[in-house]
């Protein structure tokens, strides 16, 4: 018998924007040594415009099943926030990772994010005709390479709330 | 402990029950007068709910006189699930439902979440949202004709995909609690809370 993860739970909002109307995307990522057996890997939430408060709510559910023969390249999930203007444009407003929680029981994780800054330019033109830049290559947000050249400003977080069962891990003398 | 936990795994427990009791509290929603609630519940394959009803229908409630504008309902959800895996967890689905000034009855708002995944008590808040409509022109239709946007299943909310680019305004909290407790999920190997060791059942 395998040793078994379930992570399973929403991504509740997204808060501290200063736009309002935002949605999310979400990806995860894991090592060789886990297989994906259920679950969609991949979702985008809702956009959420709220009547009054700072959150932005998605409400969006996760629920992921793996089996491991390692515990190298744990799953971590990736998030990209974006504004969805009234003439239904999308701008990246935020990216961030979470990796899934080791420990089982429920865990409330708020996810910081970050946006590429762009040049004086970029910025000015960025307010008046929107949009916002992004990154090349998104796995720079959750993998290990440098970001030397990378500037980047803090964006809102994103808040998840998410239960980990483990199966199986105390028979492979896995303490967790 | 630990004697239990191979008796049971010996005699061949392959599922587990989850068995929740609870409240849905109040709802805030001050917008709104008069409002009654519909509760469903949407669960994975592997799932049979054994025992507790498919859908709840709560009482009509006002809106409190005072500052609070509340609507209590203390409105019971009691159920029990049979499982052979804890995907596909139970999430409870909540339409909050009104009358417009015509009065036809409304969608006011939607919420979801899951059942606890541990056992024990827990309070929980959860937004309520209403979709909207995806334009300014059905949107000033929808108010003429007096359509407002809904879910034809509410079901949708429990499920991944079907929701992008859909548009929503949250508006309110949900408070709800729930007392948890499961049978056989250790027989079955399942760690749900920190530091659970089963030592000497490693040996198997």
């Amino acid at each position: 018998s395998m040793a078994e993860v379930h992570v399973i739970g929403q991504i509740v909002g997204a808060s501290e924007f200063p736009e309002n109307d935002l949605f999310c995307k979400w990806e995860a990522h894991f090592g060789p040594a886990w297989k994906r057996l259920e679950g969609e890997v991949s979702g985008q939430t809702q956009v959420d415009c709220p009547a009054s408060g700072e959150m932005a709510y998605f409400a969006h559910p996760i629920d992921l099943h793996f089996a491991t023969r390692g515990l190298q390249g744990w799953p971590k999930l990736h998030f990209e926030v974006f504004h969805y203007d009234w003439a239904g444009r999308s701008s990246l407003v935020g990216y961030g990772f979470a990796h899934v929680p080791s420990q089982p029981g429920l865990h409330k994780i708020d996810c910081v994010t970050w946006r590429p800054t762009g040049s004086f330019m970029d910025e000015v033109s960025a307010k008046f005709v929107g949009g916002g830049i992004q990154l090349k290559r998104p796995d720079l947000v959750y993998e290990l390479h440098d970001r030397r050249n990378v500037h980047s400003t803090a964006g809102g977080k994103v808040h998840l709330e998410l239960s980990v069962i483990l199966r199986n891990f105390d028979k492979f003398g896995v303490e967790c | 402990n630990f004697q239990a936990i191979q008796m049971a795994a010996e005699a061949g427990a392959s599922s587990f029950m989850l068995n929740v009791c609870g409240q849905i509290e109040s709802v805030e929603l001050p917008h709104y007068d008069y409002i009654f609630l519909i509760y469903q519940f949407v669960h994975g394959d592997d799932w049979e709910r054994v025992l507790g009803l498919e859908e709840g229908v709560s009482q009509l409630s006002s809106k409190s006189a005072d500052v609070r504008g509340l609507h209590a309902f203390a409105f019971p959800v009691e159920v029990t699930f049979k499982s052979t895996n804890p995907h596909g967890w139970p999430q409870l689905v909540v339409t909050a439902l009104g009358t417009d000034i015509w009065g036809n009855q409304v969608v006011r708002g939607y919420s979801v979440c899951h059942l606890p995944m541990q056992p024990g008590r827990v309070t929980k808040r959860v937004p309520l949202f209403a979709p909207q409509s995806s334009s300014l022109m059905s949107k000033l239709q929808g108010l003429m004709q007096s359509e407002h946007p809904l879910y034809t299943d509410p079901k949708i909310l429990g499920q991944g995909q079907g929701r992008q680019v859909t548009r929503v305004r949250s508006l309110g909290q949900m408070t709800l609690n729930f007392s948890t407790s499961m049978k056989n999920t250790r027989a079955l190997g399942y760690q749900l809370l920190p530091g659970e060791n089963f030592g000497a059942a490693a040996a198997m």
